[in-house]
C-alpha cells in the first residue's frame, strides 16, 4: 500500500479548511443578514427577557457593524463559544458535546448496514441482471426510496409500540433503570438504537443498491472482465475479483451524498424516536426557535459532511491507482 | 491431426434487430506449432468464430451448428465448469488493445499469477512470483514492473504484459484478437517480432485475428479469410497472397498499398456487405463481385480445393479474376502543384505540464509539443504529415490553421501574416480552412440531420441567401461527394448511414464553403479496407475538380505514399525528413524514416527479411535529447561509431544531394 | 426530389417525434407505465378532489366525540385530533404537494442547468468559480439546510418552494457540467467549433440538445425528491399552517401522539399519499432514464 504524497494530503486539507470557511461565512451569513434585524429574530423566539436579549446582544457583538461582529463570530467559535440555548440555558458547546456522540453511534450502525448489505444486494442484482430477482431488487430499492424516513419511523412506533411491544420506541436508554453490569446498560442502549437505525437503513439502502447495481453492470461490460473469464475464473470469481474492486470507485463517490442523505434522515428518526442527538435537539430548536442551537447544530452538521467527503476522497484515491499518482 | 478443428460453426446473435447470423458454416484447421491467420473486415465473424472456441461468446450469442475439435476433444455443449479448466491452460487469448483488456485496479503481475495459481493450485506464491518475473522478462519487461499497475505502462508496453499473461499456463494454442491494432507502426513492429519468437521458441500454436492483410502475411503459415460469416479461402499464406482464388481475396489485397512495389493507387470494393439478418441466397459476396454469374445468386458455393492445401468457396475458382483496372499507376487527378498557399516559419507550441512537478533549476517543465517546424503548402498539393503518435503532428495542423495558437514562429496565408489574425479576419480564415475528422461516427452531431449537418457552415457563415438557395448547396455538396440521392441521404441522421457514407458527409460538410485548404487528419483510419480507397479518391476527385489543397495527416505511412505529393515525417515535435511521396517511402534517408519505411508490413509473405526495427519508444516531448533528438535510439549512429555531433549539435532541416529536405548529420550515411 | 421540393425537418416537429417514442418506450416499461398510471391517479385526486367533493378540510369537529374517530360510515377515513376529516385533508393534500413538486423543481432545473452548462462551458475563472460554488453546496447537507433557511424565514408556502428549489440544484449542475466537459471535448463539437461558430450557437445547438436528455431524467426524480423534502420539512414543523399538507398532518399526528394510541387512520393515509406520488415520479424518471440515456440499457 503506498501512503499518499504529503503534498496531496496538503492540498486536500487545504481545500477542507477553505470549504470550512465558507461554512462559517455562510452561516454568520444567513444567521445575521438573511432574516433582517437580529433583535427581531431572536425576539421572534418569544419567551426572552430584555436582559438575556442585551447579554445576547453584547455576546455576538450585534451593536457593532457587521465585519467586527464577523471578527467576534470567528472569535468565539475559535474559543468555543457557541452562546447559550435559549431553551436549556446552558452554553450549548455544552449541549452539543452531549449530543455529539449519540448521533454519531446512529450514523456509524446505519452506514455499516447500508455499506454491506447495499453492496451485497446491489452486486447480487447485477449478476442476475434481467431476472426476476434482478427486477425485484430495482423495484424495492425504488420503493425504499420513495418512503418518507419519518413516516417508516412512525409507522414502527405504531405497529411496535401499539401491538408487537419488542423493542423500545423512544429514548436511548430505559429511564430510572439500575443495571447490575455495563453489559446490561449495552444491551438495554442497543435494543432501543435497533428501531432508529432499522428505520435509517431500510430508506437510505435503496438508493446505495441502485448506484452498486448500475456500477457494477457498467464495469461488467469492460473488457477486462472478459479477459477474466478468458482465464478460466469461473463467474463468481469474475465479479468478485475483478468487477467488485473496480465497481467500488463509482460507489465511494456516491458515499458523500449519501452522508448528506443520512443526516437528514438521522434528524427524522431522531425526532420520531425522541433519541436524544442532535437531530432531535434540532427539530427542538426549530420547535422552540431557539437560534443559537439551531445555527450550531446546522455547523456541525455541514462539519460532518465535509469530513466524510474528506474520507471518501481519501479512500477512492487508495482504491484507484490511476488517481493516486496523478 | 490437428490441434484444432472448427467445421461448419454457426452462430446467431439475437438483437432486437432479429436474429444475426454471424457465423454461418465457418470452417478451419491449425495444427500444433502453426500460426493462421483470420483476416477479413469488421463484422465478418472472425473474432466471433475464434471466441468461440473457448466459449467466450456473449450471452445473446447462441452456436446453432457445427463443431469445435481441440486435441480430438469436442468443446461445444460442455458446462461451464469444465470450460473454466479448459480456458486459459489449454487456449489463451490477447486481446485487442490491452489498456481495457487488464483491470485497472490490480498490479500486472498479479494479473499474470492469477491464472497460474487458479489452473496449478499446487503451485506456491513464491513459485508463482518465479514465474511471473520470467513471464515478463521474457517478453521484454524487467521483472520490477510486475509490481505496477497497467496505467504506468505505454501502449506497447501493455500488449507485452497481456502476452505474458497469455503465456503463463504454459498452453498450446493463443488466440490474439488484433494484437497490433491501434498501435504505432514500429511498435507494431516490436509485438510481431517478439510473438513470432516466441512461438518459434515455445512451439506455440496461434490464431492471429486481424483486418489487416498485410499483418497476417507477414506473421502467419496460413491465412483464412472470411466474408459474412462465411469461410471465403483457406491455405497457405504464399498461395493466398500470390495466387489468391476468391474474388473477394483478390480484391481485398488490392486494397492494401505495397510500399515493396511501384507506386499505384489502392482499390476499393463497391457496394456493402449484405444484411446478415436476412438469408443469404448464393455467394454472399455476389453483389459485389465484377465476375459473378447468374448461379452465384442462387446457390452457396462450397469450400473446395483449388490447389494444395488451398480451398476457395467460389463457383469460378481458381479461374475467376476479378478486373485489375482500378490499379492505375498513380493516384487519380494529379494536378502540378503551384507556388506556396500556407508557409509556416520555426513554429513552436507549447504545453504547460499538469501537476506541480519542477524541474532541477526550479521552473515548471513544458512540453515542446511543435519544436521548430518549417514548411509550406503548396496550393493543389497533397502534403501529409507521417509520425508515431504523440509526435505532433495533428497540433502542426491544427496550429497552422489556427485552432491552436502558437508559442511563437509564424504563419503566413496568400503571403500575408496569420499568426495573430482574430475577429472578422480569423472567421474568413474558418471559411478558407476546412477539417475533416478522424472519427466519422463521432465528428458528426448525432442529433442533427444529414441536411443541418452540411447546411450548418453555410449558417454560420451567413452564405446563401435563403433556405431553399442553402438546400441547393447543400445537395450540390452531398452530390460532389458522391452521395446519391442527395434528397434521401439529407433527411437521415447520421446513425442510419454506413461509416463509409458518414465520412462522405463529413467531406460535404467541408467542401460546401469551397475552402482553399482541407486538413483531413486520419480521415480513413477507422473505416474497413475496402471503403478506403473510395474516400481517398473521392478527395483526389474533389482536388481535380476544385483545386483544394489538402493537408493529409496520417500514422500509415503505405497511405501517405499513395495520396501524397510529398511527405513531411514528424518525429517528436520536429520534421526530420520533407520530400516527394516516393522519394520518402522507396528512397528514404533518414534513418528514423528508413527504420519507419522498413517495418511497414505489407500484403506479401517473405518481405520482412530486412527490417530496422527501433528499440524502446520516442521519448516525451517534455524531455527532448539535447543533440540530433532522435540519437538515442539512433541505428545509423551505432554504426557510424558513435560521432559526437549527433549527441551534441542539433541537426536543422537541410537540401540533401536531390533537394529533399534532411535532418541528420550524416543524410548521405549507409546508403552508398 | 430536387432541392425545391426538400422539406427539411422541423424543429418542433422532430421534438414531436421525440415525444411520441419516447412516450412509446415509457408505457412499454411496466415500471415507467405504473409510474404513469400513478400519477394519474395523483393528478386526478388533486383536480378532481376538490370539485366531487367540496368539503372544508379544515373544518373542526363540533364536540369531543368527533375527535380522533375511526373510519366509519360518516367519517370515511376517520378524524384528527380536531376532529377534521382525514379524508378530505388527504385529498386537500394532493394538490400542495404537486404544486411543490412542481415549482421548487422548476427553479431547481432553471439554475441548475444554467450553472451547470456556464460552468462546463466556459473555461477560466467564471466556469472554475461557479463549480467551486455548486461543490460547496454539495457538501452541505440539504436537509440541515433546509430546516435552517425555512426556521430564519418563515413559514409559507412560497418560501418553502424558494428554499427547496434553491438547495436542490447543485447535483443538476453537477451532471450537466460533467456531461458538458465530455461533450465539449467530442468531435463533433471541435468539427462545429472549427468552422468558426460563435459559443452561443454551439451550446444552444449542440451542447443542451446533447444535455437535455439527462436533464429531462434527473428533473423528474428532483420532483420526487423536492416532495419528499417538502413533506419532512412539514412533518418538522416548517410548513405552510394556512395550507393542508401530507407533512403537516403527519405534523400533528405526531405531536398528538397518534401513533401511540393506535390512531393508524390518521398516520397512514397521508403517508401512503406521499408514498405514492413519490413512487410515482421515482418510477417514470428511472424508467426515463435507462429509456434517454442508453448507457445503462438492456442490451
Amino acid at each position: 500500500m503506498r501512503i499518499p504524497r504529503p503534498g496531496y494530503l496538503a492540498r486536500k486539507l487545504l481545500g477542507v479548511a477553505a470549504t470550512l470557511f465558507a461554512v462559517l461565512t455562510f452561516n454568520f451569513l444567513l444567521f445575521r443578514i438573511l432574516p433582517g434585524d437580529p433583535v427581531r429574530l431572536l425576539a421572534r423566539a418569544g419567551n426572552l427577557s430584555p436582559e438575556a436579549i442585551e447579554r445576547l446582544r453584547q455576546t455576538f457583538g450585534l451593536d457593532q457593524p457587521l465585519p467586527v461582529q464577523y471578527v467576534i463570530y470567528l472569535r468565539n467559535l475559535a474559543t468555543g463559544e457557541l452562546g447559550t440555548s435559549l431553551t436549556y440555558r446552558r452554553p450549548v458547546a455544552a449541549i452539543l458535546a452531549e449530543r455529539m456522540e449519540n448521533t454519531l453511534i446512529l450514523l456509524a450502525a446505519a452506514t455499516v448496514i447500508v455499506v454491506l448489505l447495499g453492496v451485497l444486494f446491489g452486486v447480487y442484482a447485477a449478476a442476475r441482471r434481467g431476472t426476476r430477482v434482478d427486477s425485484g431488487t430495482v423495484v424495492s430499492s425504488l420503493i425504499f426510496w420513495s418512503l418518507p424516513t419519518f413516516w417508516v419511523g412512525l409507522i414502527f412506533v405504531f405497529i411496535l409500540g401499539v401491538y408487537l411491544p419488542w423493542f423500545p420506541i423512544s429514548g436511548m436508554s430505559t429511564p430510572g433503570a439500575h443495571f447490575r453490569t455495563p453489559i446490561d446498560a449495552f444491551v438495554d442502549i442497543g435494543r432501543h438504537l435497533v428501531l432508529p437505525t432499522l428505520t435509517l437503513a431500510l430508506v437510505d439502502i435503496g438508493q446505495f443498491i441502485l448506484i452498486t447495481r448500475s456500477s457494477l453492470i457498467d464495469v461488467l461490460t469492460e473488457d477486462f472482465i472478459l479477459t477474466a473469464k478468458a482465464k478460466g475464473l469461473s463467474r463468481r470469481r469474475v465479479i468478485w475479483r475483478h468487477g467488485v474492486p473496480n465497481a467500488m470507485l463509482p460507489i465511494v463517490t456516491a458515499t458523500a451524498l449519501y452522508v448528506s442523505l443520512i443526516v437528514g434522515g438521522t434528524i427524522q428518526v431522531e425526532t420520531v424516536f425522541s433519541y436524544p442527538g442532535m437531530g432531535r435537539l434540532m427539530y427542538d430548536a426549530v420547535l422552540r426557535r431557539d437560534y443559537p442551537v439551531l445555527e450550531a447544530s446546522f455547523l456541525l452538521f455541514a462539519i460532518t459532511v465535509i469530513f466524510a467527503n474528506l474520507a471518501s476522497d481519501l479512500l477512492y484515491r487508495y482504491l484507484d491507482p490511476r488517481v493516486r499518482d496523478a | 491431426m490437428a490441434l484444432l478443428e472448427v467445421r461448419d460453426l454457426t452462430i446467431r446473435y439475437r438483437t432486437t434487430a432479429g436474429d444475426i447470423r454471424a457465423v454461418d458454416a465457418a470452417s478451419l484447421h491449425v495444427d500444433a506449432g502453426e500460426a493462421v491467420g483470420l483476416a477479413g473486415e469488421s463484422g465478418c465473424g472472425k473474432t466471433t468464430t475464434a471466441l468461440a472456441i473457448p466459449g467466450l461468446l456473449p450471452q445473446n450469442a447462441s452456436i446453432v451448428g457445427g463443431s469445435i475439435l481441440l486435441d480430438g476433444r469436442e468443446l461445444i455443449g460442455r458446462s461451464e465448469a469444465e470450460m473454466e479448466r479448459i480456458r486459459w491452460r489449454e487456449a489463451s487469448v490477447v486481446f485487442q488493445g490491452a489498456m481495457n483488456a487488464l483491470n485497472p485496479v490490480q498490479r500486472v503481475g498479479q494479473q499474470i499469477a492469477e491464472p497460474i495459481r487458479l489452473h496449478e493450485p499446487e503451485t506456491s506464491a513464491r513459485q508463482a512470483q518465479v514465474r511471473v518475473d520470467e513471464l515478463l522478462e521474457r517478453v521484454g519487461i524487467p521483472a520490477s514492473r510486475g509490481r505496477e499497475y497497467p496505467h504506468e505502462f505505454s501502449g506497447g508496453m501493455r500488449q507485452r504484459v497481456m502476452i505474458a499473461m497469455a503465456l503463463a499456463c504454459r498452453p498450446r494454442l493463443i488466440i490474439a484478437d488484433e494484437p497490433v491494432t491501434a498501435l504505432d507502426v514500429m511498435v507494431q513492429a516490436q509485438i510481431l517480432r517478439l510473438l513470432k519468437e516466441l512461438r518459434e521458441q515455445l512451439g506455440l500454436a496461434m490464431i492471429l485475428i486481424s483486418h489487416d492483410l498485410s499483418v497476417i502475411a507477414e506473421t502467419c503459415d496460413r491465412a483464412v479469410v472470411m466474408y459474412a460469416g462465411r469461410t471465403a479461402e483457406s491455405g497457405d499464406v504464399r498461395a493466398i497472397f500470390r495466387t489468391p482464388a476468391h474474388p473477394y481475396t483478390q480484391a481485398l489485397i488490392r486494397a492494401f498499398p505495397n510500399v515493396r512495389r511501384e507506386r499505384a493507387f489502392v482499390a476499393g470494393i463497391p457496394g456493402y456487405p449484405p444484411d446478415l439478418t436476412a438469408p443469404i441466397e448464393g455467394c454472399a459476396f455476389a453483389d459485389r463481385c465484377s465476375v459473378a454469374l447468374g448461379r452465384c445468386r442462387t446457390e452457396i458455393p462450397a469450400l473446395r480445393p483449388v490447389g494444395a492445401g488451398h480451398d476457395a468457396a467460389c463457383h469460378l475458382a481458381p479461374e475467376a479474376r476479378s478486373c485489375d483496372a482500378a490499379r492505375t499507376p498513380g493516384a487519380p487527378g494529379r494536378l502540378a502543384p503551384e507556388g506556396p498557399l500556407v508557409r509556416v516559419e520555426d513554429l513552436r507550441v507549447e504545453f504547460p505540464v499538469r501537476g506541480r512537478a519542477r524541474l532541477p533549476d526550479g521552473s515548471k517543465p513544458v512540453v515542446h509539443a511543435v519544436d521548430g517546424v518549417s514548411f509550406d503548402v503548396r496550393r493543389g498539393e497533397v502534403l501529409a504529415l507521417v509520425g508515431e503518435s504523440g509526435c505532433g503532428k495533428t497540433t502542426i495542423a491544427k496550429t497552422m490553421v489556427r485552432l491552436i495558437d502558437p508559442t511563437s514562429g509564424r504563419i503566413e496565408y496568400r503571403g500575408s501574416d496569420i499568426t495573430r489574425a482574430r475577429g472578422g479576419e480569423l472567421r474568413r480564415l474558418r471559411e478558407r480552412f476546412q477539417l475533416v475528422f478522424q472519427d466519422p461516427y463521432e465528428s458528426l452531431d448525432p442529433r442533427q440531420t444529414v441536411h443541418e449537418i452540411v447546411e450548418e457552415p453555410l449558417l454560420i457563415h451567413g452564405r446563401g441567401r435563403d433556405a431553399a438557395e442553402r438546400t441547393r448547396l447543400v445537395f450540390a455538396a452531398l452530390e460532389g461527394a458522391g452521395l446519391h440521392p442527395a434528397a434521401e441521404i439529407a433527411a437521415r441522421y447520421p446513425h442510419h448511414l454506413s461509416g463509409g457514407q458518414r465520412q462522405r458527409v463529413a467531406i460535404a460538410a467541408a467542401m460546401v464553403l469551397e475552402p482553399e485548404l482541407i486538413v483531413a487528419d486520419e480521415p480513413v483510419s477507422m473505416l474497413d479496407v475496402s471503403f478506403r480507397a473510395e474516400i481517398l479518391s473521392l478527395m483526389l476527385e474533389l482536388r481535380a475538380q476544385r483545386s483544394f489543397t489538402y493537408l493529409f495527416i496520417t500514422h500509415d505511412l503505405s497511405l501517405a505514399w499513395i495520396i501524397a505529393d510529398r511527405i513531411a515525417v514528424v518525429y517528436l515535435g520536429r520534421i526530420v525528413e520533407l520530400g516527394a511521396a516516393d522519394d520518402v517511402i522507396q528512397r528514404p534517408r533518414h534513418p528514423y524514416t528508413r527504420a519507419l519505411v522498413s517495418v511497414i508490413p505489407v500484403p506479401e509473405p517473405g518481405a520482412e527479411s530486412d527490417q530496422i526495427v527501433l528499440t524502446g519508444e520516442a521519448p516525451s516531448p517534455s524531455a527532448v535529447p539535447a543533440g540530433c533528438r532522435f540519437h538515442p535510439r539512433c541505428w545509423l549512429r551505432r554504426d557510424l561509431g558513435d560521432p559526437e555531433a549527433c549527441s551534441t549539435v542539433d541537426p536543422s532541416l537541410v537540401p540533401a544531394a536531390d533537394g529533399r529536405l534532411v535532418a541528420c548529420h550524416f543524410p548521405e550515411g549507409g546508403t552508398a | 426530389m430536387t432541392a425545391e421540393a426538400f422539406v427539411p425537418v422541423r424543429r418542433a416537429g422532430r421534438i414531436g417525434a421525440a415525444l411520441r417514442t419516447n412516450w412509446g418506450l415509457l408505457w412499454s416499461d411496466p415500471l415507467g407505465r405504473t409510474g404513469v398510471i400513478l400519477l394519474a391517479f395523483v393528478i386526478a385526486a388533486a383536480i378532481l378532489g376538490p370539485v366531487l367533493f367540496p368539503f372544508d378540510p379544515k373544518a373542526v369537529g363540533e364536540s369531543a366525540k368527533d375527535i380522533l374517530q375511526p373510519p366509519s360510515a360518516q367519517y370515511p377515513l376517520g378524524t384528527d385530533e380536531l376532529g377534521r376529516q382525514v379524508l378530505w385533508e388527504v385529498i386537500a393534500g394532493a394538490r400542495t404537494s404537486l404544486v411543490v413538486g412542481l415549482v421548487a423543481t422548476a427553479i431547481s432545473m432553471i439554475v441548475g442547468t444554467f450553472i451547470g452548462l456556464t460552468a462546463g462551458y466556459s473555461r477560466g475563472a467564471l466556469g472554475e468559480g461557479l463549480m467551486r460554488v455548486t461543490d460547496f453546496f454539495l457538501v452541505i447537507p440539504t436537509l440541515p439546510l433546509t430546516i435552517v433557511l425555512a426556521a430564519v424565514i418563515g413559514q409559507s408556502l412560497g418560501v418553502i418552494i424558494l428554499v427547496i428549489g434553491l438547495t436542490s440544484w447543485p447535483s443538476t449542475a453537477r451532471i450537466v457540467r460533467s456531461s458538458v466537459l465530455t461533450l465539449r471535448e467530442r468531435q463533433f463539437i471541435q468539427r462545429i467549433a472549427s468552422l468558426g461558430a460563435r459559443d452561443r450557437r454551439i451550446v444552444g445547438i449542440h451542447i443542451l440538445p446533447n444535455v437535455l436528455p439527462l436533464v429531462i431524467a434527473n428533473t423528474i426524480l428532483v420532483i420526487a425528491g423536492s416532495i419528499l423534502a417538502e413533506a419532512t420539512l412539514a412533518f418538522l414543523g416548517l410548513g405552510d399552517p394556512v395550507n393542508v399538507s401530507w407533512g403537516t398532518m403527519l405534523h400533528f399526528a405526531f405531536q398528538s401522539g397518534a401513533a401511540g394510541r393506535g390512531a393508524w387512520w390518521y398516520i397512514i393515509p397521508p403517508g401512503i399519499g406521499i408514498v405514492v406520488t413519490v413512487l410515482a415520479f421515482t418510477l417514470i424518471g428511472h424508467s426515463l432514464d435507462r429509456i434517454l440515456n442508453p448507457r445503462l440499457r438492456s442490451r
